[in-house]
């Protein structure tokens, strides 16, 4: 019998990476079950690519995704390195834009849950413990997101800026 | 809004201060509000997750440029024997101050 990809230890450990409380994720193993939603990502592959629509939000569940940017040479730059357990590709869908950078495996892989955008949407317009579970797990990877941007303006202008406790510096 | 990166995101603890510009009218909800389990399939707090999320999203967005920009400088530097500049109008650092409040 296979395990659910998102079972209540893995929802602890995104609550946990985010700072929510520790049943705050709880709804969500309710309507994320189907275990064909899971993919293997090998070293080195495309999970999305830059620019193309977005059709999908990603729970990062174990290894390492590299976020990667085209630059002015048209060079693919690292500019994150994503370690599990966390949640990407949620900027946009939220914004209804395409893919403003590319989710590539990292050295040892990752395994991701793949959430459609349909039924992100769906869960997002909705009033219920899931939707609300998700909306929470969302702003708290987007906040995140935005605390970690300012540190890294703040590094880019003034290097002495200290990183906050537990953050790893970018590989370029 | 302010005050979210707190209640909703990672950080424990406001590192700066919010001071009113003019005379404002707030609107202020409490930590026990925002986080009751009661009000999980509220359409208000849905409807604010919503607004929080978008308004993020659109932070995100504009860090996202400003970042590339500061990037594509730093590797096209002026060398030593070129006159620095003095910029003429806000400079990205005050844009922030102005975005966040305060020094930090």
């Amino acid at each position: 019998m296979s395990h659910p990809p998102l079972d209540a230890e893995a929802l602890a450990g995104l609550s946990a990476r985010y700072g929510l409380p520790r049943q705050a994720l709880l709804p969500l193993a309710r309507v994320v079950v189907q275990s064909d939603r899971e993919l293997d990502v090998e070293a080195g592959a495309v999970l999305c690519a830059q620019n193309e629509p977005a059709d999908a939000l990603y729970l990062l569940l174990d290894g390492t995704l590299h976020v990667q940017r085209r630059n002015r040479l048209n060079l693919m730059d690292n500019i994150a390195t994503a370690v599990a357990p966390a949640v990407l590709g949620h900027m946009a869908l939220v914004l209804s834009k395409r893919r403003s950078a590319a989710l590539v495996g990292g050295p040892e892989g990752a395994r991701v849950l793949v959430l459609p955008r349909k039924e992100v949407e769906w869960l997002l317009e909705g009033h219920t413990e899931e939707s609300d579970a998700l909306r929470r797990l969302m702003l708290a990877a987007e906040l995140d997101q935005h605390e970690r941007a300012v540190a890294d303006v703040l590094r880019q202008l003034d290097h002495s800026t200290p990183l906050p406790k537990g953050w790893a510096e970018v590989e370029s | 809004m302010v005050g979210e990166h707190g209640l909703f995101g990672p950080a424990q603890t406001h590192v700066t201060d919010v001071i009113a510009a003019s005379d404002s009218v707030l609107v202020a909800l409490d930590r026990g509000t925002c986080h009751a389990t009661g009000l999980r399939s509220n359409r208000a707090m849905a409807a604010l997750q919503r607004h929080m999320l978008m308004v993020t999203a659109r932070r995100l967005h504009t860090l996202d440029g400003s970042r590339a920009r500061l990037a594509a400088a730093s590797r096209t530097n002026p060398t030593p024997d070129e006159p620095t500049t003095v910029p003429d109008k806000p400079t990205l650092i005050d844009w922030l101050r102005g975005l966040f409040g305060g020094d930090q």
